[in-house]
């Protein structure tokens, strides 16, 4: 038989806040990470809000036990203080025997350092610290990870769009099946860019006002920065204390639909769903909470309410969006969403889908998530929805240790 | 678990003329401190109203996902896996450069969707109107490898048949100039290059198959040279193969002294002469070590390989110290 795969260790750093207490102690009090722009030199500033990690790259080098006069990109940071999080809470194992791997999801690498760096190119293409550009790569960010862990294992990066972490988690958890590997730290960073705020917005996809994820009066989403990071770890290898939860489902398929929108009816999400429950060895009646891919796109949420309503039926399980917490934070939204999932299953609670009012009417006006914290729930599955562009759909199912 | 995978099809756009033949009569010397791909007549697979707001690498990706699928008669498709270190660059630099030069305004949505890494995988998935596993590596010098043991672990998990797998990565002039400031590329010493090469694996042995893939690894800082020796061991030992039985080593390497320390029956080719340096450049090294596994001799004549039987070729590049890719090839009985 092959290996179970646990969870020992979750990191996190997002708009609402810079790890997993303060996350969890955010969503208890309703308090939401969007906000005016404060920190993102853009031209955009005051004219609709993002879900910015509230310090800028000085703060977050002194978070991260860095000297601030290193040459760094804001993604590594980001990566580097949650995947060090998740490391300690996994009680700090030590990683240089080649048998720890790291994972890596993200969008545009080092675009934050690039743009700056571009400015100056384009006036004269000698000038500008041509050093920059070395920390360009999607790779660069997982490397530095790799390094402030000391992990020597194979390391690698995924950029499935908003899927790119969910993939770093199943990747993580095939090798440890097929046991080229004992343990991996897995999941995805991103940090906002002039780049990515205008291609959201020249796509007409930005939220002026704070996003309603699933709601029928929905105009968008609000783009999000942070990382988040578990460690799996192998039956064996895991120790009793550490084990937070469980992997047992996932999946990946293509929407094969649109280069960046949804097919209508969902197909490459319910096929994301269905072959993680299919791996999960479980029945949709099993899942106590689906947390939802849920952008606050007028597209997503119907295609993913579709999907749902396909796979489900009538009997749709408690659902809600984290997003209207943490916003969309890309390549890094499919670990920042998998350390929600184990904090849930941990803590007994369901998240509240902030700002919902109106059902989606296409959707039978049936489809209610939740709308405040639920605690003392009986939780032993999980479902987690990371699509993103490109047709990419993941799906990745939690299950509680009890 | 461990089961054979064999390469059943494959397209190769490169700086060589290795689309429309294995390798052309001629082969192409680096001028500077640039190869650049010869492509090919575009019209042949991509609509013309598509073609034209594609940029280089998504045309060279498409194409050559194209014939290696005709190539390999059109299997039914189980996972398309994409590797690419530098991605999308051309459409990255159009949307930064009109950000920068308008001050975030007058922008247009074109390149920015197809500015992202896997754009090449979701388009075939498109055209080939693929739900299939879809993936896209993107890390650095192993981003090829990490898409081969993709596949590989798919096999193994009996999740698929047939896999599509690429390496792409293309040259842009700014990208050029940047890498001759950070003195990458320089004419003479350090040639940079850029290709596509994209295979169709299978579980099963065809008519049409090229080599059996018997292995593939990747190491990341290795603490010394005797744990590669042991790793491209260890790949060698699980095809029950040892480091003699390897013929040619084809290597990325300037220094060669690790591959020829170990592989004292091997010849050694240095396959960059052909395609540059590039990430996904073992991509282009593992669909000319196919070819030749399968007997085209212009190949062999190109890479200047004097022995006549050719059975298990080993890929060996190291990026920096920081990234090894191992790759192992075997001739298959036709």
């Amino acid at each position: 038989m092959s290996k179970r795969i646990f969870i020992t260790g979750i990191g996190v750093i997002s708009a609402i806040g810079k790890n997993a207490s303060e996350t969890l102690s955010s969503i208890k009090t309703a308090s939401s990470g969007v906000g005016e722009i404060q920190y993102l030199q853009t031209v955009h500033k005051g004219k609709f809000p993002l879900c910015e990690v509230k310090y800028d790259n000085t703060q977050l080098c002194e978070l991260a036990n860095i000297d601030p006069k290193t040459r760094i990109t804001r993604t590594s940071l980001l990566g580097i203080i949650a995947a060090q999080e998740a490391w300690r809470s996994a009680g700090s194992p030590v990683l240089g025997d080649g048998r720890t791997g790291v994972f890596s999801g993200n969008t545009v690498g080092g675009m934050d350092k690039t743009e700056h760096f571009y400015a100056d190119f384009m006036q004269d293409a000698q000038s500008g610290d041509i050093k920059t550009m070395l920390s360009h790569e999607c790779a660069e960010s997982t490397e530095r990870i790799a390094d402030s862990l000391g992990a020597t294992g194979m390391v690698s990066t995924i950029s499935t769009a908003c899927s790119s972490a969910a993939n770093t988690i199943m990747l993580g958890a095939r090798m440890i099946k097929h046991g080229l590997l004992d343990r991996a730290i897995v999941g995805g960073v991103d940090a906002l860019t002039k780049f990515t705020v205008n291609g959201f917005n020249v796509l007409q996809i930005l939220d002026e006002e704070y996003s309603q994820p699933f709601d029928e009066n929905r105009r968008g989403l609000n783009l999000g920065e942070g990382a988040g990071f578990i460690v799996l770890e192998a039956e064996g290898i895991a120790k009793e204390e550490h084990i937070l939860a469980e992997l047992v489902g996932y999946a990946n398929s293509n929407d094969a639909f649109h280069q960046t929108a949804s097919s209508p009816d969902g197909t490459g999400a319910f096929l994301a769903m269905k072959g993680a429950l299919d791996v999960a060895q479980i029945e949709p009646s099993q899942i106590d909470y689906i947390n939802v891919h849920g952008t606050g796109t007028p597209n997503n949420d119907l295609s993913e309410g579709f999907a749902m309503q396909r796979l489900f039926g009538e009997n749709i399980p408690k659902f809600s969006s984290t997003k209207a917490f943490t916003g969309h934070t890309l390549g890094a939204s499919g670990g920042v969403e998998a350390v929600l999932s184990v904090l849930a299953l941990q803590n007994k609670i369901i998240y509240p889908n902030l700002r919902f009012k109106t059902p989606i009417a296409a959707l039978g006006g049936k489809m209610i998530p939740e709308t405040a914290l639920l605690e003392n729930q009986d939780l032993t599955y999980i479902l987690s929805n990371s699509f993103g562009f490109g047709g990419n759909t993941s799906s990745l199912v939690f299950k509680a240790y009890k | 678990m461990k089961k054979n995978i064999y390469i059943n099809g494959l397209g190769n756009i490169s700086p060589q003329e290795t689309f429309y033949q294995a390798m052309g009569e001629t082969v192409v010397k680096a001028e500077g401190a640039f190869m650049t791909c010869q492509e090919p007549n575009y019209k042949e697979f991509i609509q013309k109203k598509l073609l034209r707001r594609m940029s280089r690498i998504v045309r060279m990706g498409l194409a050559t996902a194209h014939k290696a699928l005709e190539d390999a008669s059109h299997p039914p498709l189980d996972a398309i896996i994409s590797g690419t270190a530098w991605g999308c660059v051309k459409d990255t630099e159009k949307f930064l450069e009109t950000i920068i030069e308008h001050n975030e305004a007058y922008l247009t949505p074109t390149a920015f969707v197809q500015s992202t890494h896997n754009t090449v995988a979701g388009q075939i998935a498109l055209l080939q109107h693929c739900n299939c596993y879809n993936m896209s590596y993107v890390q650095g010098n192993v981003s090829f490898e990490s898409a081969l043991i993709d596949a590989m672990l798919l096999f193994y998990d009996n999740k698929a048949s047939n896999i599509l797998v690429n390496g792409i990565d293309e040259q842009t002039e700014k990208l050029g100039i940047l890498l001759e400031r950070l003195q990458c590329a320089k004419a003479g010493e350090r040639v940079m290059g850029e290709g596509a090469a994209c295979f169709i694996l299978g579980a099963e042995q065809t008519s049409n198959t090229y080599a059996q893939l018997t292995g593939a690894t990747m190491l990341y800082r290795p603490k010394d040279k005797t744990s590669v020796k042991e790793s491209i061991q260890r790949i060698l030992e699980e095809a029950n193969l040892d480091a003699q039985a390897i013929d040619l080593v084809l290597t990325g390497n300037q220094d060669q002294s690790l591959e020829k320390e170990l592989c004292t029956n091997a010849e050694f080719s240095s396959y960059k002469k052909l395609c540059g340096e590039y990430p996904t450049s073992t991509a282009f090294a593992t669909a000319i070590a196919a070819q030749l596994l399968k007997g085209d001799p212009s190949t062999k004549k190109a890479l200047e390989i004097n022995k006549k039987d050719v059975q298990h070729i080993l890929i060996y590049n190291n990026h920096q110290d920081v990234n090894h890719s191992i790759v192992l090839l075997s001739k298959v009985d036709n």
